[in-house]
């Protein structure tokens, strides 16, 4: 068997393997070899294993492969560890003064006891809080011991006045970052949605007093990380966080309506759409045919969707790791391009662009 | 079949193609490259592993490439890649091996988590395992390398591997690096030991491999009872002294070390207290190798003495 | 309002688990909820077995078992003492405060 055919066949194996883990008790020993490699990349091995396990299937799964998968999940749990820790001191500080505080994304799934929560691999978490509070807030952290992580001065430029936000926050020792956010969406884009919505719809969380979005504003949150962060390097990730999500909250009637309701009075139709497109390419999640009916009235005109649609497809399906170099340079320096104009005013772009594509330095890092 | 039967030309075909599959317990290492010389140079070291067939389930897979960009012609340049990414800055081409080597060592301490993995040199005699942690100017793997011409089975050079349920350690048996002036005291020591290519100016300074002896590699995999735990700290022609520590400053000091302690969490902490429990530790100045030697005999012998 | 100090209570965090391995030269503690090592020394183990057994005990209850237990007279270890001890677990998140 040809070594280097491992590689595209491993991305659907790893899809399939995600959708029906029993399918995972079949494989040869090339495949697995294929799928562990495969579910690395793309910092999903614990959660391959979180799947297997939850469906009954790790223990029939052959040892080595199984111990991959467990070892994975030690990892990650470890981190989730950490995660709860590093909000439990940052509640410590804000609550003190009376802040609010809301979970967002990693922690936040960890807080409402996600199955998939304590697979991932995170190196920061993310809270956010009143718009009014910020300042406030950024020194007592920094008064409490938090430092602004180690950024050049364009880039604390570029973090406080572009995007109206504070650099990441890093505990001297500690692992995870604290990043500090005061609305969903980065503040300097075309999308506005209204953080008060977001407020008074949170749900507070146990007795920490720590809130978390409610499962329309998780979901939507989610979405638009997805499409309107600048990174597009494993994605798939975040696909699958999204995924996760929709399976989560669908058990309720009322949530697709009213995530298609809330999308459009908040203006966060398109990314939306979107999820929903690549979530229904690449994972086959299901959606009801009434809410993709109705999340076409998102869609952007037709040959821009057509176009992003397929690309999209390819940038969120998993990276292939057998691929050297790795694919996807020129569509995902477009789809930077295209998420960064969202995120700027177009005569900032370029100058921002053409700065941070020099001062690029490693772009593949690992994720074991 | 063992990589040593694999002729020059064979083992440079068969690492540029479908790659060199070394089975290094407990696990099976494929690297694919197209450099000539990495090929001969792992022939050399790995010479009494057994391969595993190219298509074999391999749990690490690594391939070392040329930096294909213009300005790298000047200073050419190679990369070491797992699972499509390169977690390291290319290194100069010339130190293909060393990346290798201290890749390898990334990737195992990322991912065994199955193991408390032990920054530390391992070697056996007589079923008791003696743990020599690292430490800076510890010369750790040299003293596991030349007690390993004397007579001891080497375990490793940089990982104990501690199984969790029973807190024995298992062999990962790979070429010790040694480093500046340890390269000449182990040639002096062991004349007949093999220490491959002497690689200057790599990161960590002068580096060059020695290779594991076969009689180690002979005698299997079979884990063993640590029998003492001795950190070692080398300061040329000082006198050899032995310290007795007590096993809570022991079990700090040893899980400080460790590459996992905290990622293997509660399992981790029975473990590392039943090794401090069982095992003597105490730390071992010294200043050549023939006191060091003597000493950890002393502490061998006591603690054989204790079961 | 004004708050006597002694009155606090104490207790675990809730989903808190302490092991606990005794060594001749000190006492090495695993916290399971947050994964962190802790070396102890008597007082400190022993404050912790008692708030785990008797959860919601005021500091001066705490302080009376911890000598009875330790076999010390108040001098060698008084209560402002023992109070510091307490906020200092409670800063590593090993107790907690109840409403006393």
């Amino acid at each position: 068997m040809s070594v280097d055919l491992r590689g595209p066949a491993a991305a659907t194996t790893l899809v399939e393997a995600i959708r029906n883990p029993s399918s995972l008790v079949r494989l040869d020993a090339t495949s697995w070899e294929g799928v562990l490699s495969c579910a690395r990349r793309n910092a999903v091995l614990a959660y391959l294993g979180e799947r297997a396990w939850s469906q009954g299937v790790i223990d029939e799964l052959p040892e080595v492969p199984r111990d991959s998968l467990l070892s994975a999940r030690v990892s990650a749990a470890r981190l989730a560890q950490l995660a709860r820790w590093e909000l439990d001191r940052a509640r410590r500080v804000l609550h003190a003064v009376e802040i609010p505080m809301i979970a967002l994304k990693g922690v936040a799934y960890l807080l409402r006891g996600m199955p998939h929560a304590a697979t991932r691999l995170l190196s920061d978490i993310d809270i956010m809080v009143p718009r009014s509070s910020l300042a406030e807030a950024e020194k007592l952290l920094h008064a409490a011991g938090w430092r602004a992580t180690n950024l050049d001065p364009y880039d604390q430029r570029y973090y406080r006045q572009w995007s109206h936000e504070i650099p990441p926050l890093q505990y001297p020792g500690r692992i995870l970052a604290l990043d500090v956010h005061h609305t969903i969406c980065p503040p300097v884009s075309r999308l506005r949605p209204d953080p008060e919505a977001f407020w008074a719809a949170s749900e507070a969380h146990g007795d920490s007093g720590v809130r978390v979005l409610s499962p329309v504003d998780s979901v939507l949150h989610a979405a638009v990380h997805l499409f309107f962060d600048s990174d597009f390097d494993g994605r798939f990730r975040d696909l699958v966080d999204l995924h996760e999500l929709l399976a989560a909250f669908s058990a309720d009637d009322a949530f697709w309506h009213d995530l298609v309701s809330r999308a459009r009075e908040q203006g966060l139709g398109r990314p939306l759409y979107y999820a929903l497109q690549a979530l229904s390419r690449v994972l086959g999640t299901p959606i009801p045919t009434a809410t993709s009916r109705e999340a076409l009235g998102f869609r952007p005109p037709l040959p821009v969707a057509l176009w992003m649609n397929r690309t999209l497809a390819e940038v969120l399906a998993p990276i292939d790791p057998q691929r050297w170099p790795p694919a996807h340079r020129g569509r995902l320096w477009l789809l930077y391009v295209r998420s960064h104009w969202l995120r700027m005013p177009a005569h900032l772009l370029v100058p921002h662009l053409v700065r941070k594509s020099l001062r690029k330095g490693r772009q593949y890092s690992a994720d074991v | 079949m063992k990589v040593g039967a694999l002729s020059r030309d064979e083992a440079q075909l068969r690492m540029a193609a479908s790659g060199l599959a070394l089975q290094i317990p407990p696990i099976t290492v494929r690297v694919r490259s197209p450099l000539r010389f990495l090929a001969e140079q792992m022939r050399d070291l790995y010479c009494d592993y057994e391969l595993a067939d190219a298509g074999e389930f391999a749990d690490v897979d690594i391939r070392m490439l040329r930096v294909r960009e213009i300005r790298k012609w000047v200073h050419p340049e190679v990369q070491f890649i797992v699972d499509g990414t390169t977690p390291f800055d290319p290194f100069p081409l010339a130190q293909a091996l060393p990346m290798f080597e201290w890749g390898l060592n990334w990737v195992f301490a990322h991912r065994m988590h199955s193991y408390l993995l032990l920054h530390a040199a391992v070697v056996e005699r007589d079923e008791q395992a003696l743990v020599l942690p690292a430490w800076p100017g510890s010369g750790k793997s040299t003293l596991a390398a030349s007690l390993s011409c004397r007579g001891w089975r080497y375990l490793s050079d940089e990982f104990g591997a501690i199984a969790l349920d029973d807190a024995q350690v298992l062999p990962f048996a790979r070429p010790a690096a040694l480093k500046n002036e340890s390269i000449d005291v182990m040639r002096a020591f062991a004349p007949e030991a093999f220490i491959g290519e002497v690689f200057p100016e790599t990161r960590k300074g002068t580096v060059a491999h020695f290779r594991v002896p076969t009689q180690s590699i002979l005698r299997g995999r079979a884990p063993a009872r640590v029998a003492a735990i001795v950190f070692p700290d080398f300061n040329a022609g000082a006198p050899v002294s032995l310290v007795t520590l007590g096993k809570a400053t022991a079990f700090l000091k040893l899980a400080g070390n460790a590459f996992n302690y905290e990622v293997v969490g509660e399992r981790g902490f029975r473990a590392v207290s039943a090794l401090v429990r069982r095992a003597d530790s105490c730390v071992l100045r010294y200043g050549d190798l023939a006191s060091a030697h003597a000493a950890i005999d002393d502490v061998m012998r006591k603690a054989h003495g204790q079961k | 309002m004004v708050t006597t100090k002694s009155a606090i209570g104490w207790r675990l965090p809730a989903g808190q688990r302490l092991l606990f391995e005794d060594f001749d030269d000190g006492i090495v503690m695993f916290d399971a909820l947050v994964g962190a090592t802790h070396l102890l020394n008597a007082s400190a183990a022993e404050t912790l077995a008692i708030v785990e057994d008797a959860p919601g005990l005021a500091t001066a209850e705490i302080h009376r078992r911890l000598l009875e237990r330790l076999g010390l007279p108040e001098s060698a270890l008084p209560l402002p003492a023992l109070e510091e001890l307490l906020w200092r677990l409670e800063d590593l998140n090993l107790v907690c405060t109840v409403a006393a």
